[in-house]
């Protein structure tokens, strides 16, 4: 009596085993599923428009901090002193009468 | 065998065989982790290898234009700031037409029109200036030059002579515009590199 309830457990336990074997080759087959669809994505155009896409938008962001860059000296360069216009302008004026043609 | 026994061995079946199974979905649970991020990696790796040749040429055009427009701006800047020096100069001479240097000016331009026309013998020329430096010049025709025949009239430009046969056929420029227009490349870099230390950008 003892002996048969045991082997009916060791066969329950065993079938418990069979379930989990089941189950894990569930998880691999689904891993090779995911694997295949990372490796099909590159292939993609959708993927590589996406990736150009952001790439851009971060190329966008440098390019608009250099055109700053530009623009500050730009305006560094409007808001020159009046005394140096003056004198420019004083250069000028004795350039276009005492030079000699 | 006792029952006790037989609970004792029962229980020890199925400790073995939870952790045979906790063991195996372990295992699987670690190598399908493993062969995604190995995917992952390949994937990221292909991408960017077929990638990278568009993202430079991305590169090189969006950050070539931001440093093209830059330098437009700063040399539209520099020229603002060059154009109101001249514009600075043009009415400072408009203002200086009573001064030492203007006068200087205007009688060196009326000898040199005198030695250019020299080969035309006693004709008569013809001076053109402003209606304010008319009678200047009349003087210094008269106390330097009392064989030339000049006649004056009044020109519409800021200073300066034009002087010509009667025929006009020939004609001697030297007018503060001509002179500002004549000059104005070779001052613009002079002002610039003053102005900007480093001169002007191209």
């Amino acid at each position: 009596m003892s002996l048969t309830s045991l082997l009916l457990e060791e066969k329950k336990a065993m079938l418990y085993v069979q379930e989990a074997r089941e189950k894990a080759q569930r998880i691999l087959q689904e891993a090779e599923r995911k694997v295949e669809e990372i490796l099909r994505a590159t292939q993609s155009a959708e993927k590589i428009r996406e990736e150009l896409e952001s790439y851009r938008r971060e190329v966008e962001k440098e390019a608009e901090k250099i055109l700053r860059e530009y623009e500050e000296k730009a305006e560094k360069i409007r808001s020159i002193p009046e005394d140096a216009i003056e004198k420019a302008a004083e250069i000028i004026v004795e350039e276009v009468l005492k030079h000699e043609f | 065998m006792s029952s006790n026994a037989v609970q004792a061995l029962k229980e020890e079946i199925w400790r073995r065989a939870r952790e045979k199974a906790e063991n195996i979905l372990k295992n699987a649970e670690e190598r399908a982790k493993k062969m995604i991020e190995a995917a992952e990696t390949k994937a990221r790796e292909e991408l960017r290898s077929k990638i990278e040749p568009e993202k430079l040429v991305l590169k090189r055009r969006i950050l070539g234009k931001a440093v093209m427009d830059g330098r437009k701006a700063v040399i539209l800047a520099k020229n603002e700031v060059v154009e109101k020096a001249f514009e600075k100069a043009l009415e400072k001479i408009r203002a200086l037409t009573d001064s030492d240097l203007y006068r200087e000016f205007l009688a060196k331009s009326l000898k040199k029109a005198i030695e250019e026309f020299s080969d035309i013998g006693g004709e008569e020329l013809i001076v053109y200036a402003n209606e304010r430096d008319l009678e200047f010049l009349r003087e210094k025709t008269r106390e330097l030059y009392p064989s030339v025949k000049l006649k004056f009239r009044k020109g519409d430009f800021i200073g300066g002579i034009i002087v010509m046969d009667s025929a006009e056929k020939r004609v001697f420029y030297d007018t503060i515009e001509s002179r500002f227009e004549a000059l104005r490349p070779v001052l613009r870099e002079k002002v610039a590199s003053l102005l900007f230390k480093g001169g002007e950008e191209k």
